[in-house]
């Protein structure tokens, strides 16, 4: 009880803060945006979607400088059309 | 005969400061002997020729040389002080849709082989006008301030800028109104932080400085006035732009708190009248 008044809470500094509310920000809307160059037909990815899920790693290993097993590539497919899921952990 | 290196200021965010950065650096690199032409992309709500001085010499702008009234070069008006920078006025009346990028290519070709540097500034946003400034540029620059809002706009307009197929290397970023007494009070983001959370190089922190709302009132930009460490961080750029390497820190010097420099502001007062 002594003292109470003395022991002031340590306030975390303004920059602190903006620097949490940044991350949180950008990580919602992460700015990598990549054109699609080519679209391959759906049954050629099916022969080789082992292919090119390797190419995904390599490329994404490449690009963001992570170790193979950070790189998650699913594929779904929807309304007709196959849709290739890239998880990258940066952390 | 020049080959100009075509640079586009931009930043996302309006009011981060991309006009005030135009002009300043087309000086800047004029005072180092470089033929620097200043195009103003932002249609309908110009401002360059303000800052730069030069708003009751306008006779051509943009848009007169984009319907073939006159070319581009006849659209130019020359600095009054320093004689090797040229603008390229927007109009007030046009808008942004008036203006296709395919016209900015062809007008940006146009002053290719007559200059050294063509700097384009952007207006707000990432819409028509956006595309029109960004398209015909090699290099982009882009300015922020060290805000969330600004930073985060800024990291959006990378993503545009990498998806039209800038490289990592051709997008650099510049910190503006930069204050380095709040960084140490810990109530502002460091260069660290902007730089980290952009992944991106700073080629330029410039200060906060109260010197650049009397410099648009006179419209003479700051980079005339060498003393100021605001001048001496745009200087830096240009030379940065043409290779130099200067370390960033030279950007983030505070100015002396002593009698000298006290003695020194006392009397630039009076120089500038």
């Amino acid at each position: 009880m002594r003292f109470w008044f003395w022991r002031r809470k340590k306030k975390e500094s303004s920059r602190e803060t903006a620097r949490k509310r940044l991350e949180k920000l950008i990580s919602t809307s992460r700015r990598r945006e990549i054109g699609i160059q080519e679209i391959i037909p759906e049954d050629k990815l099916s022969e080789n979607s082992e292919k090119i899920r390797e190419r995904i790693v390599s490329w994404v290993v490449e690009t963001f400088n992570v170790d193979r097993n950070k790189v998650k590539v699913e594929f779904e497919e929807r309304n007709g059309h196959v849709i290739i899921i890239t998880n990258v952990s940066l952390e | 005969m020049c080959v100009a290196e075509v640079i586009v200021v931009t930043s996302g965010k309006g009011g981060v400061g991309k006009t005030t950065l135009t002009a300043n650096l087309g000086c800047a690199l004029a005072k180092l002997g470089e033929k620097v032409c200043l195009v103003d992309a932002d249609i309908g709500l110009k401002n360059l020729d303000v800052v730069l001085g030069l708003e009751n010499r306008i006779v051509y702008t943009l848009i007169d040389v984009v319907n073939g009234n006159v070319s581009a070069q006849e659209a130019l008006v020359r600095h009054k002080i320093l004689k090797n920078v040229y603008l390229l006025a927007a109009s007030q009346v046009a808008t942004k849709e008036m203006v296709s990028p395919d016209d900015m290519k062809r007008v940006i070709k146009e002053l290719y082989p007559h200059f050294d540097y063509i700097i384009i500034d952007s207006p707000a946003g990432i819409e028509r006008g956006f595309r029109n400034a960004v398209t015909p540029a090699e290099k982009v620059l882009i300015i922020t301030t060290p805000e969330l809002t600004a930073i985060s706009d800024a990291d959006r307009v990378i993503g545009l800028l990498e998806n039209f197929g800038f490289s990592d290397e051709n997008i650099k970023i510049v910190l503006n109104k930069f204050k380095a007494s709040m960084v140490r009070r810990g109530d502002m983001l460091t260069t660290e932080d902007v730089e980290s959370t952009l992944a991106l190089e700073i080629i330029s922190v410039i200060p906060d400085s109260e010197e650049v709302i009397i410099a648009t009132n006179r419209g003479i930009p700051i980079t005339l006035d060498g003393t100021t460490q605001i001048a001496r961080s745009f200087e830096n750029l240009a030379r940065r732009l043409r290779g130099e390497r200067i370390p960033i820190e030279e950007d983030l010097l505070i100015e002396s708190k002593g009698i000298v420099s006290f003695i020194k502001k006392f009397f630039s007062k009076f120089k500038r009248g």
